[in-house]
């Protein structure tokens, strides 16, 4: 029993890691369009900017999480009006802006190693408590790790449903060109999503920084877990992406405990049948998302 | 004779590269170079194949993984049940055919960002469901695939051979390829590249067609993967990975132009393939480097080049005419009037 419940915490936590990257991830291929492959790698940049704040600049942990939601979040601003803004309009857009992801993330991918080195960081020292309640380990650091999650969650479902910023995103999410007719800018929501989604993604690998490792491989091992969930939820869906994370992180926490290695391939073959009979995921609704 | 040039323009100038190509190995004699000219060959066949489905609107990130069944199951083939290359060439081939049908049926019916993320995710996989099988060597591969057995004289042991081989196949994938374009399925296809609604109203089956070509297109790579198994005697997973495998292949088709689709993959391939050993030669073998040159490198391309290489060969044409014609100002004759003058006349001639 104290198995299952470790592990259903465990889940918990990384689900919400999940949760708050599936949301990024979510709002950047809703409203862009652009399929944003680099992703993974800004999560990656967010740990290593955590890391590098807190151990080599010796800033407080909480400064550090800030440092590298502000770094991704510029990484992402720039990427956008460097890269992207010139690739969407071009002709056979599709082909040219997952081009120009996969480079980037290439590039991302491979500067964290002549700039931080191989071996595998972590952030020891912080948050150290722990408890057992019924036979569960429970530290602190994830405790925060949950705590934080659940806030921006809210944050960003406040933001996206009731503030106008939210309605000129999901108006240039269904329509761009009706959405520019009603007096919105689309380049301006464009850039927007960008740096929020990229800053969502920092955040996420600032708080993955302390309870896990730190190592170069985790920016590509992340975004087939995060795909995943943007298929399961459905690719245009706020909500979708809460449950799809949440759902992967258990089913992955005890995967992991049951099958090892291979519970992801099961996964992946479980959504494969749900994507068959529902091609927009469990809580999508459009169906021309499309080349 | 000017009449059939002009007739067979195409046919007789890949012939010409053709022969041209396999004459290389009578004066480049270090197998450093021959190797670099195999696997140049081995990657204008996957990025074909890319382009292959791209004509039909999917933008498939999974060619590697697909290129790693064939390697996979030809090596398995060979190793342990003891086969011939001869027959695992075709019986890989079937294979990753057989793949690419069960799970083409799945993710096909929704095309666009759902195809895209579905492959890609496949290409992620494929790297942890073949390390994790112990019966396929796991992460540390097979090694010792044997060499293709002789044909009468001919010894597959040296680079050269396989150069050659690596020829044949690539010709015989080219010949597949262009026969499909030219068919029934190559317009169905056209049709849908241009726009998969106006194809269904005019009755063309979008699912059925982009599966086959998603059949085709896997098959090749399969077919590849085989040849490149048998070549390299050692495979593990990590070479089929997403990262940097398929981004490779993708940036071939591209930087040689995504709208041709036989001598863009060439061009791209070839142009990558050498400019990644003298970026590596420039660095000094630190592959971390090499990779962000490429991808910078990649960043360009699509900016400022979206079309390929081949593009700017469209371009100079232009520039050229503009330039017999005089400078835009109403000097020299007019295409229409040149191609009329200097082209069809002739050919009317000898005809009567």
């Amino acid at each position: 029993m104290s198995v299952i419940l470790q592990l259903a915490f465990d889940g918990l936590t990384i689900g919400l890691i999940y949760v708050i990257l599936a949301a990024g991830l979510v709002l950047i291929l809703s409203v862009t369009e652009i399929f944003f492959v680099a992703y993974g790698m800004f999560f990656m940049w967010g740990a290593y900017a955590a890391w590098y704040c807190e151990s080599g600049l010796g800033l407080s942990y909480p400064v550090a999480v800030l440092v590298a939601v502000a770094v991704t979040g510029v990484f992402g601003l720039l990427s956008y009006m460097l890269i992207f803004k010139r690739l969407q309009h071009m002709e056979g857009r599709f082909l040219v802006t997952v081009t120009g992801a996969l480079g980037l993330s290439l590039i991302l991918e491979k500067a964290v190693l002549p700039i931080f080195g191989t071996q595998p960081k972590s952030i020891p020292g912080i948050f150290t408590q722990a408890w057992r309640l019924g036979g569960v380990h429970i530290e602190l650091k994830k405790l925060v790790l949950i705590g934080v999650g659940l806030l921006v969650t809210l944050v960003l479902f406040w933001i996206y449903e009731k503030t106008r910023v939210g309605r000129a995103m999901r108006a240039v999410s269904s329509n761009a060109e009706v959405a520019a007719l009603h007096g919105i800018r689309p380049m301006w929501v464009y850039l927007l999503v960008m740096g929020l989604g990229c800053a969502l993604a920092g955040l996420a690998g600032g708080l993955f920084a302390p309870a896990y490792n730190v190592h170069s491989g985790m920016g590509a091992n992340v975004i087939a877990n995060v795909l995943l969930m943007t298929m399961l939820g459905g690719m245009d869906s706020l909500l979708g992406a809460v449950v799809g994370g949440l759902v992967v992180g258990q089913v992955l926490s005890f995967g992991q405990y049951y099958f090892g290695q291979m519970s992801i391939v099961y996964l992946f073959l479980v959504i494969g049948v749900i994507i068959y009979f529902r091609p927009n995921g469990l809580l999508g609704h459009r169906t021309d998302l499309g080349v | 004779m000017r009449g059939f040039l002009s007739k067979h323009r195409r046919p007789s100038g890949f012939l010409v590269l053709l022969v041209a190509f396999a004459l290389v190995p009578l004066w480049v004699k270090s197998p450093y170079y021959i190797d670099l000219l195999v696997m140049t060959m081995v990657n204008a066949g996957l990025a074909m194949t890319f382009v292959m489905l791209l004509r039909t609107g999917l933008i498939s990130l999974c060619v590697a993984a697909f290129w790693g069944i064939g390697a996979y199951a030809s090596a398995v083939l060979s190793v342990n049940a003891g086969l011939s290359f001869w027959i695992c060439l075709p019986l890989s081939t079937l294979i990753t055919a057989a793949f690419a049908l069960v799970i083409g049926y799945v993710i096909i019916r929704n095309a666009g960002f759902t195809f895209i993320i579905m492959t890609t995710v496949l290409a992620l996989l494929f790297v942890t469901v073949v390390g994790n099988i112990k019966a396929l060597g796991g992460y540390n591969g097979i090694s010792n695939i044997p060499a293709p057995d002789s044909i009468g004289s001919i010894v597959f042991d040296t680079k050269v051979d396989f150069f050659y081989l690596g020829l044949v196949i690539l010709v015989v994938v080219v010949l597949i390829i262009s026969a499909f374009y030219s068919s029934w399925a190559g317009r169905a296809w056209k049709a849908i590249g241009f726009n998969p609604r106006l194809a269904q109203s005019i009755g063309v089956n979008v699912f059925r067609y982009r599966l086959l070509s998603f059949v085709v297109g896997c098959a090749i790579a399969g077919l590849l993967g085989s040849f490149y198994a048998h070549y390299q005697t050692y495979i593990n997973p990590n070479v089929f990975n997403l990262f940097p495998k398929t981004i490779f292949i993708q940036v071939y088709a591209v930087l040689g132009g995504a709208g041709f689709a036989i001598l863009g993959p060439l061009v791209g391939a070839g142009l990558l393939t050498f400019l990644t050993e003298t970026v590596t030669v420039v660095v000094q073998d630190k592959a971390e480097y090499t990779f962000m040159v490429v991808g910078a490198l990649v960043i360009l391309v699509v900016v400022f080049l979206p079309r390929g290489v081949l593009s700017l060969g469209e371009y100079f044409a232009k520039l050229w005419a503009w330039a017999r014609r005089g400078g835009g100002r109403d000097g020299g004759p007019q295409p229409e009037q040149t191609l009329k003058s200097a082209g069809a006349a002739p050919e009317e001639a000898e005809g009567a």
